[in-house]
């Protein structure tokens, strides 16, 4: 299926919304459930249309070492079904309503978006609220799922030029944080799982305070709150959660294996059969018999690994199916929330952003080493990587090409950026936030990226500041300080010989 | 400005309740939402420029979209001049080269792209006065300058010797010959030959009649006011000077009598690219267009469910994808369906693909297919507005087109309306199930199993511009691949006779060439010098030079025994095992004599076929998972081309293309002039510096020592 995308893409990560002249602020409401999830709301009636999305804050970051590419597998499963939504039926209830739906994965957290004319919301709810109470993780769907997964990975990483170098930069860019890997992992870990991993990874990620639920477009606010209660506030959390779980999942002599002895002699009793059987709803089930289980959120496992700035070099070489060499260098960059973050990516705007930055105009256009340049940042919510990247000419030496783009990252140490190019990134800046504002869905996803990276939804207002105030000496300092030889890793690319 | 309101016509809602909710069904809709389009009024001014204003105040940004619809003209023996005359229209003005203009862009953070109708450009509000600057000059002085031209054209070489591996293009390409024709704009493809016509003069002429502003529209969108548009266009666009009116001109299109098949080969392909296709009539905005539109949705769009993608992947597997598309057009419209195939299943998806179309204008669509089209389709057309850009384009056509000012406002309640019976209608109408053209571009094993398909019996055999393949004639008998081989020997040594060339062998045993290839766009220049001496010594070094100085990107070497091989990124090999084996045998003074000693490779020769205008014998050569074509002229007995495909480690062919040209006598050999080198669409040309011979094998290569052919290399591109 196309509908699951896996990132490779930094924009993403950077998408980001505000404005600055003319600002006009993005009025949201915020508040929590009593089960942890945290819902935003945008209203806005230009089109009838809403985008209802759903963050959950797992990512391949927090996959266990030997089953990764798990949190991307999930984001496949999710589209499989629930308890209520028959296989394959997932999309169709979005087509029908004239919707389009989607999903993306990356090393720090899932997202999935349905956007719909805005007489659907209360669709949109149902399906959401369904995937996160009771998705269906079965063999049946995790056979498929890893059949098109494996397609997936052929076509974006294995048969695509330079596909795999997200893959080759990461493992060696990290020694002990789970970036170390990224989000379509192994296969061979996804073989090796079994159904009772992926059931395990549901039951621990796949939980109310592990989510948000950002909404923008044509809504009614209060109508929206009291769809969202109606859906989502009823969704138990904690030991509550498990058993609701167990009890639409398990066959009935499992079911009282395990929690035979909690219920006691009314377990017995063929009323207790009969309301297992479907006499009465599962949540009126849980209310009858679980009254007094616990609701209480169970801790999310996060990685604590930091790694700090690299401490040595580390260069090597891969071949693959290409036509022209390349040549990339990895640095590590600070984590999100660090005060460095703009001055950074501003760093990178400067080498080669558009025709006229440093080295599209100079290694590209005028040393014509290179047939295209590109620099990004790849900022993550642990320190991230900014990475520059270029294929070299026909018959330019990779090792010339690497000492033109030394050359131009040595310049911004040395000297300060011009006024003009410093005014020419802010204007870039300022233009990159106003068109990123003018969809529903980018404003659904940056009010909940902000809200979950960063805990501050309000950045959506004030971000654009914090980029503006980056000064020149600002950028040459963090060129200064993680641009170095130390803290990188640099890759060639190089040919496969024809045979 | 008229605004217009109309109901979102989805269905007749109920409204539910909430507070207890039965999650084990889908909630109901609520009422229909309102769409609102605001259909934007035009302004004429008096040079002929037709403006249309999309105000949006939501973000402070402004677009500028040029739009200059003048008729299409036809190219003729300089098809393409249009793309390359787009192309130049970006690449600065007289006041603002390149280089500053892509600076001031950036500086502005805007966007801006060009082609051969006009512009795009986008801002902030706040730059508009600047932005506009440079579109004036855009219009009104492109720059044309020399330099650009030659970067433009060298790029497109590339392009157009990178097609031969790029079927969708091929296939493209003969669709568009075989459903226009040769007399329609529609049906001319640009080749090389028309490449190659194209001059600097042309893209001037070409801007000079078609770019004028009494055929273009400005389409402005944004923070803008009217008022604020009207000066801008005084200021900015007024100047544009009005020329002579140009008329659209009728040209006439093939009719197709039955299924035509028509094959393109692409060697060592492991897809073929279908695609089924004839033309329509039918213009925009036609009553019927609606329901061709919807027709097609159901048999080929997007979505899993429809009929094409439900059959040829979801239940057959034979495809990855496989769409269809109806397009209307002023001149004319077209419609093609199909996609790519694995080579096995290549018939029996054109079956399929034809039961399609026959089974969609036989037999009326069933309610549920009717229902979640409109539905999708509703829902797809309501999200197109969120984007402003979408109402720009609603209001360009309909200017444009002459559409009534409530096409689209009404358009929802049009689609509403369509009966199964409308879609009949149609479909009998507009599709030709028995009369269409079905382009396969492919591995040629698989095109005598498409002769049953074609009205005439026998498949049309195109090249990648669709212009007509000859087949292949027998060679004379007695003639085979190694009198062949054996004859092109002689030809290289310049003998007539077998004892000519006994004595040749003997009285020159060694022959040493120099030539040069330049890439003008890199500042590149590649010095190439090879050796090669009796029965089986070679050495050569590929010297380059740019603007960082010169080294030596690659050398080899073998002096009968052995010999290595280094290249540029720090290989460096003895030979051995297999490669040491074929080294060892007979390479002078062809190395295609090799191929005739070595049990491990096959030599066949196919027949006859023309290259360059004259007849050649080709000849096939496997080796392993390697393919190479041989081309000989018949005539001269020379080798003029080899086709080669190795397989990478995925199994995906890479193709190169050497040819030899203007074969000429040097001291006493055949020597090629010109030698192309054409690897995967990277074109180098190299010219003969000059060839000498030796009677005895003394290069000093061949035994690994690299100096003095180095420093003759260093020597030339010194110019010494």
């Amino acid at each position: 299926m196309k509908l699951q995308h896996w990132l490779l893409s930094a924009a993403v990560i950077l998408s980001a919304v505000g404005f600055a002249q003319e600002r006009r602020k993005i009025e949201y409401v915020e508040y929590d459930l009593d089960n942890g999830i945290h819902v935003i709301l945008h209203e806005d009636h230009t089109t009838p249309i809403v985008a209802v999305t759903m963050m959950y804050k797992v990512g391949s970051k927090n996959e266990n070492p030997n089953r990764t590419g798990f949190a991307h597998f999930f984001e496949h499963l999710m589209f499989e079904g629930t308890e209520n939504i028959d296989r394959h039926e997932y999309d169709k209830y979005v087509e029908r309503a004239g919707g389009t739906l989607n999903a993306n994965t990356s090393h720090d957290r899932t997202f999935y978006y349905e956007l719909l004319p805005s007489n659907q919301l209360e669709l949109g709810l149902w399906l959401e609220s369904e995937r996160l109470l009771h998705a269906k993780v079965d063999n049946v769907g995790i056979e498929t799922q890893r059949e098109v997964v494996k397609e997936e990975k052929r076509q974006r990483m294995d048969n695509q030029p330079y596909g795999s170098f997200m893959y080759e930069v990461f493992r060696r860019a990290y020694n002990e944080h789970p970036y170390q890997w990224i989000p379509i992992g192994s296969m061979e870990h996804l073989d090796a799982a079994q159904e009772e991993d992926y059931v395990n990874f549901y039951r621990t990620f796949y939980v109310p305070h592990n989510v948000t639920l950002s909404i923008a477009g044509d809504i009614d606010i209060a109508q929206t709150k009291k769809w969202i209660d109606a859906y989502f506030a009823s969704i138990p959390n904690g030991e509550k959660l498990n058993i609701y779980r167990d009890k639409e999942f398990l066959d009935f002599s499992s079911f009282m294996d395990k929690y035979g002895t909690y219920v006691g002699p009314q377990a017995t009793a063929s009323e207790f059969g009969e309301d297992y059987h479907g006499k009465i709803s599962t949540e009126a089930f849980i209310k009858k018999y679980f009254a007094k289980a616990s609701s209480k959120p169970i801790e999310v496992p996060r990685p604590s690994v930091n790694e700090g700035l690299l401490k040595k070099e580390v260069r090597d070489t891969i071949y693959d199916n290409i036509q022209l060499p390349a040549v990339m260098m990895a640095y590590r960059t600070p984590e999100l929330m660090h005060k460095d973050k703009h001055a950074v990516e501003l760093l990178t705007m400067i080498l080669a952003d558009g025709n006229s930055s440093r080295l599209v105009k100079n290694v590209v256009d005028d040393q014509q080493l290179a047939l295209g340049a590109y620099s990004f940042p790849f900022q993550l919510e642990d320190p991230g990587l900014a990475i520059n990247f270029a294929i070299a000419n026909m018959g330019v030496d990779p090792g010339e090409l690497e000492a033109a783009i030394e050359k131009e990252v040595e310049k911004l140490q040395a000297e300060l950026i011009t006024d003009r190019e410093m005014e020419k990134l802010r204007n870039m800046i300022e233009s990159r936030f106003v068109s990123s504002y003018s969809t529903m869905a980018g404003i659904a996803e940056a009010l909940a990226d902000y809200h979950v990276y960063e805990n501050d939804t309000e950045l959506i207002n004030t971000e654009l500041d914090k980029y503006l105030a980056v000064t020149k000496e600002d950028i040459q300092r963090v060129a200064k300080t993680y641009f170095t030889k130390e803290n990188r890793v640099v890759l060639y690319y190089l040919p496969n010989k024809g045979e | 400005m008229k605004q217009l309101v109309i109901l979102f016509s989805l269905m007749s809602s109920v409204l539910v309740g909430y507070g207890q909710i039965d999650r084990s069904e889908a909630p109901k809709p609520q009422p229909n939402p309102e769409i609102k389009i605001e259909m934007p009024q035009d302004m004429h001014f008096e040079n002929g420029l037709r403006v249309i204003i999309v105000e949006n105040h939501k973000l402070p940004k402004v677009s500028f979209q040029l739009f200059v619809d003048y008729p299409n003209p036809l190219e003729g023996d300089k098809a393409g001049v249009s793309s390359i005359f787009g192309e130049m229209l970006g690449s600065g003005t007289k006041s603002t080269p390149k280089t500053e203009f892509d600076e001031q862009m950036d500086y502005m953070g805007a966007t801006f792209f060009s082609n051969s109708r006009g512009f795009y450009a986008s801002s902030l509000k706040k730059h508009t006065p600047d932005i506009l600057k440079m579109l004036n000059q855009v219009v009104t002085e492109p720059a044309f300058a020399q330099e650009d031209f030659d970067r433009i054209m060298a790029q497109n070489k590339s392009g157009l010797a990178s097609l031969a591996s790029d079927p969708s293009g091929m296939s493209s390409n003969v669709a568009s010959v075989v459903n226009f024709g040769p007399n329609h704009p529609y049906g001319e493809v640009m080749t090389e030959e028309t490449l190659d016509n194209i001059e600097l003069s042309d893209v001037k002429d070409y801007y000079n009649k078609n770019f004028i502003p009494n055929h273009a529209y400005l389409v402005v969108v944004g923070d803008v006011t009217y008022k604020e548009v009207k000066e801008y266009v005084y200021d900015y666009f007024v100047p544009w000077q009005r020329k002579e009116d140009l008329k659209p001109v009728d040209y006439a299109t093939p009719r197709t009598t039955g299924k035509q098949v028509y094959f393109v080969n692409k060697p060592g392909a492991v897809q073929s690219v279908i695609k089924i296709t004839h033309t329509v009539d039918l213009t925009p905005g036609h009553e019927d267009e609606i329901k061709l539109r919807l027709l097609n949705q159901i048999l080929g769009g997007g979505s899993f469910s429809a009929r094409l993608m439900s059959n040829l992947r979801e239940d057959k597997a034979y495809t990855y994808g496989c769409y269809s598309q109806m397009s209307s057009d002023e001149l004319k419209g077209n419609f093609s369906a199909g996609g790519s195939f694995r080579n096995e299943v290549t018939d029996s998806a054109i079956v399929q693909i034809l039961d399609e179309i026959k089974g969609i204008a036989d037999e009326p669509v069933t309610d549920k297919e009717l229902d979640l089209v409109k539905k999708s389709m509703t829902g797809a057309f309501a999200r197109s507005l969120e984007n402003p850009q979408t109402v720009a384009r609603f209001a360009l056509n309909m200017f444009r087109f002459n559409l009534p000012a409530d096409y689209y406002s009404t358009y929802l309640t049009k689609l509403e309306r369509i009966t199964k019976e409308d879609l009949l209608m149609v479909a009998d109408k507009y599709l030709q199930p028995n009369n269409l053209n079905i382009v396969v571009v492919g591995n040629e094993e698989i095109a005598e199993k498409l002769n049953d398909f074609d009205f005439d019996g026998k498949v049309d055999f195109k090249n990648q511009y669709g212009e007509d393949e000859e087949m292949l004639k027998a060679a004379p008998e007695g003639v085979t691949a190694e009198t062949i081989i054996n004859k092109y020997a002689m030809a290289k040594m310049n003998a007539k006779t077998q004892a000519d060339y006994d004595d040749k062998l003997k009285s020159i045993q060694q022959i040493e060439v120099y030539r040069l290839a330049e890439m003008k766009e890199y500042g590149v220049k590649l010095y190439m010098y090879t050796a090669q001496a009796f029965p089986n010594k070679s050495g050569n070094v590929l010297y380059m030079t740019s603007a960082m100085g010169g080294q030596v990107a690659e050398s080899a070497w073998f002096n009968g025994e052995e010999g290595r091989e280094k290249d540029a990124r720090g290989k460096d090999e003895a030979y051995a095992g297999a490669d040491l084996a074929r080294k060892k045998l007979t390479s002078y003074p062809v190395g295609q004599l090799a191929n005739l000693e070595n049990d491990t490779v096959e030599v066949v020769l196919m027949g006859i076929a023309t290259y360059n205008d004259k007849p050649h014998y080709k000849v096939k050569v496997v080796e392993g998972e390697q393919l190479s074509f041989e081309y000989y002229d018949v005539v001269t007995s020379l080798l003029s081309k080899v086709e080669s495909i190795v397989k990478d480690e995925n199994g995906d062919p890479i193709e190169t293309l050497v040819t030899f040209a203007d074969y000429a006598e040097k001291n006493g050999v055949m020597i090629a002039t010109k030698q192309t080198i054409n690897a995967q669409g990277q074109v180098l040309e190299f010219n003969l510096i000059k060839a000498e011979t030796n009677k005895k094998a003394k290069a000093k290569i061949f035994s690994g020592k690299m100096k003095v052919a180095q420093k003759a290399l260093v020597a030339l591109s010194l110019g010494k």
